[in-house]
């Protein structure tokens, strides 16, 4: 039996790193009692497919991780056995069952929505500045990782990026609208769709520092994003 | 002084700033397990500290013991707070925030007691660090009535007198034995509206609680102690000396089997059983083989109901049974064995094993499916130098243990070693190198192909051990032997790793420091000297400054070989093992004298167990002995 869980990084929970979460995950799952199907080999791994990584620093509202199950479970004891293990601010929104034969989860998505909460900018002048990125044919970007730099094209990646009214009435989740917001008037709330290919996609902070050469300069570390949904592949 | 206004940083704060630094998530808390009391609901909180980064002190075991025995109090509310790295104590700085506890996020001044863990010496700059962030005064003598009592407890407090200015009492021994008469003493003081000298005063009565400022320190000419006596104030005067505080039996001691489980991998990521406490393998340089004694075991029943029951509630895949010398354990094989069948599919593991073929044979039985790597530690090359120390292994036995464990599969081993220790010659150097060539050859004779990883450090001599009459080498003379060593350890499959001779030094400067130190600590401090024994920020120059602006005579302090009627800064502070019994191992040792475990053998007249009336505890032998 393979399950698809839909489940919350939260708020609290949002500077864990992918590894952390595979880490905290799997332990979790294990607490709960789930037969979990182990890889074959040298070193066994519990075998689960973690979808799109989402970096240190962002939430994510409608994760999703698959495992393979070595005996069937109803669906509403694995809901319940996890939840009571999961850590705080880790929450599941929905278990489904996956059909047998489909491509993993990884190659299936093909967006995330991101939400951005923005200080110290005016919603006009970051209007601007995403109308012209949008406008542009190709934004190259310097990704510094420890072992390599290597160049990015983010404009292919960016389907959408708009800015919110700024009465923060957007549609979310209750937990991640944020508690200030449209009281603050140098803060502004954003919309990003971003692609992915095969695997690949870009993070929203890397967009929101290209927008320097667009005359926006801002400290995309100081943004608070969060994705709020995947999207996967209609079959 | 960091003050803020309000009792506690709100997540809308942190969570905006935290993503300019290194790995947030040490900051943010939440972990699995972490117990949350209601701060109104408390009469004392009390916050645990731990000088190194969150990595390294979310798994230590004595941590995680105190946090639970401390929560399971009624009205006592324990929380948990880390070293700050660099970038997070910029943060800190930057916005006028103060150093906080990660359960509720309160600033430390907002405790009232406020408990360090001395692990190593070379923390001592991160506690300065950590009580400046923390909005608390350095210096305990200018900490009033509103201010949080700050301990400190650990292996080190037996000898941390450098700290003696900044730390207004150190619990010596087992921590979880003494921590509750500390709060209780507390509580009644705080009720009385009595002065914080009179807490002082009571904190001094307490077995196991040392107050450095109701001693006073005389010096001779030549600037080495003459006495500690405790002050006289109007009549009252604390004990002559402390004796560490020593937990009677282990299998009844209070346990965490619901773990805190951090959210990013700790550096040991693992359920951890502590099987025994004590090792009486007597090897001379080792403190901890001297200042935990007598062994005390758990039951092996016992340990199996706890690994099993935290394997369960963390849902880590391996089991750590550790202790001092975990192979000593006197059912260790069944113990091994029952635990391998556990439900859980977990591994089992077993640090410090010892180098014989016994215990090879039980790393081989943990197997694990991947036989990565085996680790042993002859400590010395020579059986001379192996008898000097007291390491009772012989050639043979390492070769055995060699030969096990390239016939069980491994061929990757490494060996540990320390150069510089008392008595070595060039010839016992060398003789490191010809062991690792030795073990080389076996393991190709055995149609191998094996890859030898030697690690040396720089012996540096510690506080109540046969060894603390013994100089440190200086850097240039470590690293000349350094050097000799390498010049033998060449070829394929041999590996050679060294220690920096300039932690070496510094750690030899504050392991037998006294309490003159503290304007050397403070200075450091200011300057920005932080985690000093991570290698890679260690700045030489600025040590130098330290020393020379502070007067410290760094001879005096590491090379100097002090005489056998020297009064130390430690001598009234007592481990229980008499200092006649440490001077009679040193002179064994120079006699090349070898002293039995008294675990199986005769009692080797330590003072331990008399002196404070404690005895050996091992499983299965309780009844009747």
């Amino acid at each position: 039996m393979i399950v698809r869980v839909i489940y919350e990084k939260g708020d609290k929970v949002r500077f864990l790193g992918h590894l952390d979460i595979v880490r905290v995950v799997q332990m979790s799952v294990a607490r709960a009692g789930w037969p979990v199907k182990m890889s074959e080999g040298f070193s066994p791994k519990p075998r689960m497919d973690f979808g799109s990584p989402l970096p240190v620093g962002v939430a994510g509202y409608e994760e999703m991780f698959e495992v393979v199950l070595t005996e069937a479970r109803p669906l509403d004891w694995l809901a319940r056995t996890l939840s009571a293990q999961f850590p705080s601010d880790f929450r599941i929104r929905e278990i489904l069952p996956v059909p047998p034969g489909r491509e993993s989860l990884s190659e299936s998505i093909v967006a995330s929505v991101y939400d951005l909460d923005l200080k110290g900018v005016e919603a006009s002048a970051l209007s601007r500045a995403f109308d012209a990125f949008m406008a542009d044919e190709s934004v190259l970007l310097e990704i510094t990782r420890p072992k390599e730099t290597r160049q990015v094209d983010l404009r292919p990646f960016v389907l959408e990026a708009l800015v919110l009214p700024s009465t923060g009435e957007i549609d979310r989740p209750a937990a991640c609208s944020p508690a200030h917001a449209g009281q603050d008037n140098t803060r502004v709330l954003a919309s990003m769709t971003v692609r992915h290919d095969r695997g690949r996609t870009i993070r929203p902070q890397w967009v929101l520092s290209s927008l320097d050469r667009y005359g926006l300069v801002l400290d995309a570390r100081e943004t608070i994003i969060d994705r709020r949904k995947i999207l996967l592949e209609q079959h | 002084m960091l003050r803020v206004n309000r009792e506690e940083i709100t997540w809308e704060d942190l969570r905006r700033e935290l993503g300019k630094v290194e790995k947030p998530a040490r900051y943010t808390g939440g972990e699995i397990n972490a117990i949350r009391k209601d701060p109104e609901k408390a009469d004392v909180r009390f916050a645990l500290a731990f000088p190194d980064v969150y990595e390294v002190g979310a798994s230590h075991l004595g941590s995680q013991i105190l946090y639970y025995v401390i929560n399971s109090m009624d009205r006592v509310a324990c929380e948990r707070t880390y070293a700050p790295w660099k970038d997070m104590e910029e943060l800190l700085r930057r916005k006028n925030w103060p150093l906080y506890t990660l359960e509720s996020r309160a600033p430390l001044y907002a405790f009232d007691i406020v408990g360090f863990s001395l692990q190593y010496e070379l923390t001592y700059t991160n506690v300065l660090a950590m009580l400046e962030l923390g909005g608390i005064p350095l210096r305990s003598k200018d900490r009033d009535e509103s201010h949080p009592l700050v301990i400190a407890g650990g292996p080190v407090a037996l000898s941390a007198e450098p700290l003696a200015d900044f730390i207004d009492a150190f619990a010596l021994g087992d921590g979880e034995e003494v921590v509750g008469d500390i709060i209780s003493v507390y509580k009644d003081w705080r009720v009385s509206g009595k002065p914080r000298s009179f807490l002082l005063r009571e904190l001094s009565q307490i077995p196991g609680v040392y107050v450095p400022s109701l001693y006073e320190v005389f010096y001779n000419p030549d600037n080495t102690v003459s006495r500690i006596s405790p002050r006289n104030l109007d009549g009252f005067s604390a004990p002559e000396r402390v004796h560490r505080r020593v937990l009677k039996s282990l299998e009844s001691a209070p346990y965490p089997t619901k773990p805190l489980i951090p959210l990013i991998p700790p550096i040991h990521d693992r359920a951890v059983v502590e099987i025994f406490r004590g090792c009486t393998q007597g090897c001379r340089f080792c403190q901890a083989g001297m200042i935990y004694r007598p062994v005390r075991e758990r039951e092996p029943e016992t340990i199996e109901k706890m690994a099993l029951e935290i394997l369960e509630r963390s849902g880590f895949n391996e089991v750590s049974l550790v202790s001092l010398s975990s192979a000593d354990y006197t059912y260790i094989k069944d113990l091994v064995s029952n635990l391998l069948k556990n439900p859980c599919g977990a591994k089992v593991s077993l640090p410090s094993l010892r180098v014989d073929s016994f215990s090879v044979g039980l790393a081989e039985m943990l197997g694990g499916g991947t036989k990565s790597g085996l680790t042993l530690a002859p400590e010395a090359g020579s059986q001379r130098m192996r008898d000097i120390i007291n390491k009772r292994v012989t050639e043979e036995d390492i070769l055995a243990a060699a030969e096990s464990a390239f016939s069980a599969g491994y061929s990757h081993i490494k060996l540990y070693f320390m150069i510089g220790l008392p008595g070595e010659t060039d010839e016992d150097v060398v003789a490191i190198g010809k062991l690792a060539q030795e073990i080389r050859r076996l393991g190709r004779n055995m149609g191998k192909r094996p890859s030898i990883v030697v690690s040396v450090s720089g012996f540096v001599p510690k506080a109540h051990t046969p060894f603390q009459w013994e100089p440190c080498l200086r850097p240039e003379e470590i690293m000349r032997r350094q050097r000799l060593l390498g010049s033998v350890l060449r070829g394929p499959g041999l590996e050679y790793r060294y220690h920096d001779v300039r932690l070496t030094r510094l750690e030899a400067v504050f392991s037998r420091g006294d309490r003159r130190l503290a304007s050397a600590l403070e200075l450091a401090f200011k300057k920005g000297r932080r985690f000093d024994a991570w290698t890679d920020d260690y700045k030489q120059e600025e040590w130098d400054a330290v020393f020379e602006e502070s007067g410290v005579d760094v001879d005096f302090y590491a090379h100097r070989e002090r005489s056998e009627n020297e009064v130390f800064p430690w001598d009234h502070l007592s481990s229980g093992v008499r200092k006649s019994y440490l001077l009679r191992e040193r002179r064994l040792a120079m006699q090349e004298a070898k002293t039995p475990d008294c675990r199986g053998a005769d009692c080797t007249g330590c003072g331990v167990c008399p002196d404070l009336g404690v005895k050996v505890d091992l499983a299965g032998r309780r009844d009747g002995q």
